[in-house]
């Protein structure tokens, strides 16, 4: 009876997380069928899912191009300096917010919202003038530093929060039995904090990944720029090349994908104290 | 004894890669000192192709071999940001791509150099191929002149209309009756898509209003540049197409259904044939046919409409010069070069512009294209018209879609519609001044 | 006690090392163009480079502008809206992902497949639900097909802001829902155990131990994403740019069309001002009526 039970529970299990999401992924999956359709079938009535006629000119179109690997390659190297610098400055400032009674830290962590707070529009003249008296038009150094400004606010909030859900009495341990406070911060919370640090990681990742308007602003060509840049030339005046801009998306998705599954059973695996079952 | 040898052997191999390195690059480097640079900034990568930019900026280069090309592209969509960051930084390119959308806009940062004496004085083998009326006048300066014109008129499917045994129209009451001819909600079909979306508020406001407008009589603005399209003419122009919406003619045959759909939605229904006319502009066969190579030879423009007027409206994209450039006479060389007749020829014949060199123009090619024969005599017509530099050009086309949306809608009467966006319209001139 | 309160001065100083690279950083990259933004709300932009100081003209413009509040308003459902929808989705994805699984990789598969629709960018994300989205595409044929109607997504302007919506959630929430997931798994399994032994049902559990225990994680999600979306651009500016009927024009569209596309930068910081003082003004309510109740409940 109980085994019955458990079947049906499991059962229900596995089909209600299955139809959410494949009505959740459905869309994703269009994108990369889209990508093999001819632009003409896109707009076809009745619509189709499948291909009916499949064409891979869009990807032969991208891999002839070497501008676009280095696109890509840009846009990979963006994002990781981009998540590490985040992940470094956002780790310890989220220890220290969480952590220790500092004077005005209300006041700080809103403060560190503001640029947050404004549409990036309004940036744009500012930050190019910027980057140009730093002398740093056109550089990696440039996208890497807006992407972490725009993104750190944010890491150290969302860090600051798992360290307070942490409890304090195994560092206190440790510190009473006389570790310094960096070898705590490093040797004891960040490997229970794991979860954490690697979910805002993803967010500083992707928010790097994605930015569009500042790497458009701050770089002169397929140099520098990223893979946003990339996807915004196959919108042209009049059309876009719609079936492109499915196959770019389709070849900047997939290897992320991978990369973050591989990277999420590597942290679940780490936690010790927890709920892992 | 042996491995002290190698050792040094390879120390020395590893100092002479890295003082070879350092020349090479020295050497190259000092070779692009010795290249004037020029930068010209485009959003017609997408448009045009790489490879027929690449052919502009080598050909150039071959005539001027000191002189190095550099583009700056952003799309369409951001150009303007991207070049408003370059100008107000003192950095504009020495060569502007432009739109009268955004010409007023741009002269407010100071940055174009006065076409007028250049123009004036330039040699005869120029001025011959330049038509005046290709000249874009700001505050008493000539700030942008075209590189390709055009008209908007109703190309169709040749063979869809074959196949119904239906005439192409020749005015506007015989393009209704042919929409209402293609007319089958069962069959999902419908004569002509509309670019109603707000996102395609230019386009509305160039392609449809103003082009009945004029027809109809009117004008946009008047010679002091205040709007005035809210005349009769303009509500005949509103009134004519939201009948057809009301009537159900247009894709996908309801009113919130149309509002959904843009331009760039609106041409890859032509190209699909899923619709078998398109009020648009001579780009679109270029677009159409590399989407859909059976429609080669199977587009087509009608021939010229004449209601009260047989007038068309004028427009064209453009390239301006910087007045902060640090070599003047070459960028001025560039653009007699992006207008030159061997430019000109190759454009016309290849992407089926209409490019502003007077000579391509009476090219027999033309005459022999279907979709730009008429294009001529469009232009030409006495009473057609240029667009106007305007002030917030896209704001203001959001404002009139928006009033317009509100009509097709039934919220407004087209009368009233069209004084709401006068009345924003003269606002916004009124304060730029 | 002597002990502890010595930890307790020495804490102050050491914090200041750990928060001090992130926000010399912060301060170094934001504060000159918080400040001309700022500086620039007081001025107008004249031609030539000049801007001449207008006082308050700039935001006494942008009041009496109709549509500054009709994008303030778009701008609250839409946020508002998000955030509901967001918080909604992901915890009725986390708890399920979150109970016990017989299969261990089929439930990483799940939570990996999951994270897909983050990794879209903005302009594909626009693209693609614009096809989808279209009066005979997709969701309409299968509307037609099964229901005999058609919505008109992108076309109804009273429809047209949640269709916008849906499409920012269905890209927003993979994030929000792995947070929630990290938050529930790092909550003791000891406690619910215990719960268990002392007879508490689940729901009892859930109310009374995974509730409380993600409330803070849950603040800094809320302050997060309402942040974020209020300023909200490149989507829905690809999919409808305003319209149909300003039904989804947003504040951020606000800015750059009356202000930077008309090259009136004066008017696009003051505009910019307002949209933070608003979001901080939030926030802060926010915050400080969330620690009333944590005080409250301590």
């Amino acid at each position: 009876m109980r085994e019955k039970k458990r079947r049906f529970r499991y059962f229900s299990l596995y089909s209600s997380v299955t139809v959410i999401t494949v009505l959740i992924l459905f869309p994703a999956i269009f994108t990369i069928l889209t990508s093999f359709k001819p632009i003409r079938e896109i707009f076809m009535y009745p619509p189709s899912i499948l291909p009916h006629t499949w064409t891979i000119k869009p990807y032969i179109s991208i891999f002839s191009r070497e501008k676009y690997l280095h696109y890509f390659l840009n846009g990979y190297f963006i994002s990781i300096c981009s998540t590490f610098l985040c992940v470094v400055l956002g780790g310890l400032a989220g220890y220290g917010f969480s952590r220790f009674k500092l004077p005005a830290k209300r006041v700080l962590l809103l403060g560190i919202l503001a640029a947050q707070m404004f549409p990036g529009a309004v940036l744009m003249i500012p930050y190019f003038n910027l980057s140009r008296q730093l002398g740093l038009y056109n550089t990696y150094l440039a996208l890497i530093m807006i992407d972490t400004t725009f993104a750190l606010p944010l890491v150290i909030w969302l860090l600051k929060s798992y360290f307070d859900s942490i409890p304090v009495t195994i560092e206190e341990a440790a510190l009473i039995d006389g570790c310094s406070r960096t070898k705590v911060l490093f040797l004891i919370v960040a490997p229970i904090a794991r979860a954490g640090v690697i979910g805002t990681g993803m967010l500083a990742f992707i928010r790097a990944w994605n930015e569009f308007l500042f790497a458009l602003i701050l770089t002169k060509g397929p140099e520098k720029a990223p893979i946003t840049v990339g996807l915004a030339e196959l919108f042209g005046q009049y059309s876009i090349n719609w079936n492109g801009v499915m196959a770019i998306t389709t070849l900047a998705v997939l290897p992320l994908l991978v990369a973050f599954i591989f990277v999420q059973r590597y942290v679940i695996s780490g936690i010790t104290s927890g709920a892992v079952d | 004894m042996i491995f002290k040898k190698r050792f040094f052997g390879r120390r020395f191999l590893g100092v002479l890669l890295s003082v070879s390195l350092v020349l090479a690059i020295s050497a190259t480097f000092a070779l692009a000192q010795d290249k004037v640079k020029l930068t010209w900034s485009e959003w017609w990568d997408q448009e045009w192709g790489e490879e027929t930019i690449d052919w502009i900026i080598s050909s150039f280069e071959k005539e001027h071999p000191n002189v190095e090309v550099e583009t700056i592209f952003a799309p369409h969509g951001q150009y303007m940001d991207k070049l408003l960051t370059l100008c107000q930084a003192g950095e504009a390119p020495d060569v502007m791509s432009m739109e009268v959308t955004w010409a007023a806009n741009f002269d407010k940062l100071g940055v174009f150099e006065d076409l007028d004496p250049l123009i004036s004085k330039a040699c005869p083998e120029f001025t011959l191929g330049h038509n005046p009326g290709w000249d874009s006048w700001w505050k008493g300066r000539l700030i942008m002149t075209y590189l390709y014109t055009m008209s908007y008129g109703i190309y169709y499917n040749v063979r869809m209309f074959e196949e119904k045994g239906i005439e192409p129209p020749t005015n506007w009451n015989e393009l209704k009756k042919a929409l209402r001819k293609f007319h089958s909600p069962e069959e999902h079909q419908w004569g002509i898509a509309l670019p109603v979306a707000m996102k395609s508020s230019a386009h509305f406001t160039l392609y449809n209003f103003w082009t009945r407008l004029i027809q109809a009589g009117g004008r946009m603005t008047d010679e002091e540049g205040l709007a005035v399209f809210n005349s009769a003419a303009g509500v005949k122009a509103l009134e004519y197409w939201g009948s057809l919406l009301a009537e159900g003619l247009v894709y996908p045959g309801t009113v919130p259904g149309a509002l959904a759909i843009g331009e760039k939605e609106m041409i890859e229904l032509l190209g699909a044939e899923q619709v078998p006319m398109q009020l648009t502009g001579p780009f679109v066969k270029g677009q159409v046919v590399e989407r859909n190579p059976k429609m080669k030879g199977n587009i087509a423009l009608t021939p010229p409409f004449k209601d009260v007027t047989s007038g068309y409206l004028i427009t064209g994209s453009g390239v301006s010069l910087s007045s902060q450039s640090e070599h003047p006479e070459l960028a001025w060389e560039f653009l007699k070069h992006l207008l030159s007749d061997e430019v000109a020829f190759k454009m016309v014949k290849e992407k089926s512009l209409f490019w502003a060199n007077t000579k391509a123009l009476e090219s027999p090619s033309i005459k022999k294209d279907p979709v730009l024969q008429y294009l001529p005599e469009m232009i030409a017509d006495p009473a057609s018209q240029p667009w106007s530099v305007l002030p917030q050009l896209g704001d203001l086309c959001n404002s009139l879609m928006k009033n317009a949306q509100e009509y097709f809608l039934g919220k407004k009467d087209a009368q009233t519609a069209l004084d709401d966006a006068v009345e924003y319209w003269n606002k916004i001139i009124q304060e730029a001044r | 006690m002597s002990l502890l309160t010595k930890y307790k001065d020495r804490f102050e100083l050491r914090g200041f090392f750990f928060i001090a690279p992130a926000i010399i950083f912060l301060l170094f990259v934001v504060i000159y163009p918080l400040f001309k933004v700022f500086e620039y709300s007081f001025q107008e932009y004249s031609t030539k480079h000049s801007f001449i100081f207008v006082g308050l003209k700039q935001y006494q413009t942008l009041f009496s502008d109709e549509l500054f509040w009709i994008s303030m308003k778009n701008t609250f459902i839409f946020t508002i809206g998000t955030i509901i929808l967001d918080l909604a989705l992901s915890w009725g994805i986390a708890l399920l992902l979150n109970v016990k699984w017989p299969n261990l990789k089929v439930r990483n598969f799940f939570r990996g497949a999951l994270l897909l629709p983050f990794l879209f960018s903005a302009p594909a994300s626009a693209l693609l639900w614009g096809i989808l989205y279209q009066p005979l595409g997709f969701l309409n044929y299968i509307n037609e097909q099964i229901f005999g109607i058609t919505i008109n997504f992108l076309g109804d302007p009273k429809l047209a802001l949640f269709s916008v919506l849906w499409v920012n959630v269905w890209k927003n929430f993979p994030l929000i829902m792995i947070l929630i997931l990290g938050g529930l798994q790092s909550i003791p399994k000891s406690i619910y155990e215990a719960a268990r032994i002392d007879g508490a049902s689940r729901v009892q559990s859930f109310w009374h131990i995974t509730l409380p225990q993600m409330r803070s994680l849950m603040m800094t999600i809320i302050v997060i994403d309402f942040a974020t979306t209020f300023i909200h651009f490149d989507l829905v500016w690809t999919m409808t740019k305003g319209g149909p009927l300003r039904s989804t024009y947003l504040i951020s569209f606000f800015l750059y069309q009356r202000g930077m596309q008309a090259f009136r930068f004066g008017y696009a910081s003051a505009v910019g001002v307002i949209t933070m003082l608003i979001v901080s003004i939030c926030v802060a309510t926010y915050i400080f009526i969330y620690s009333k109740r944590v005080e409250a409940r301590a």
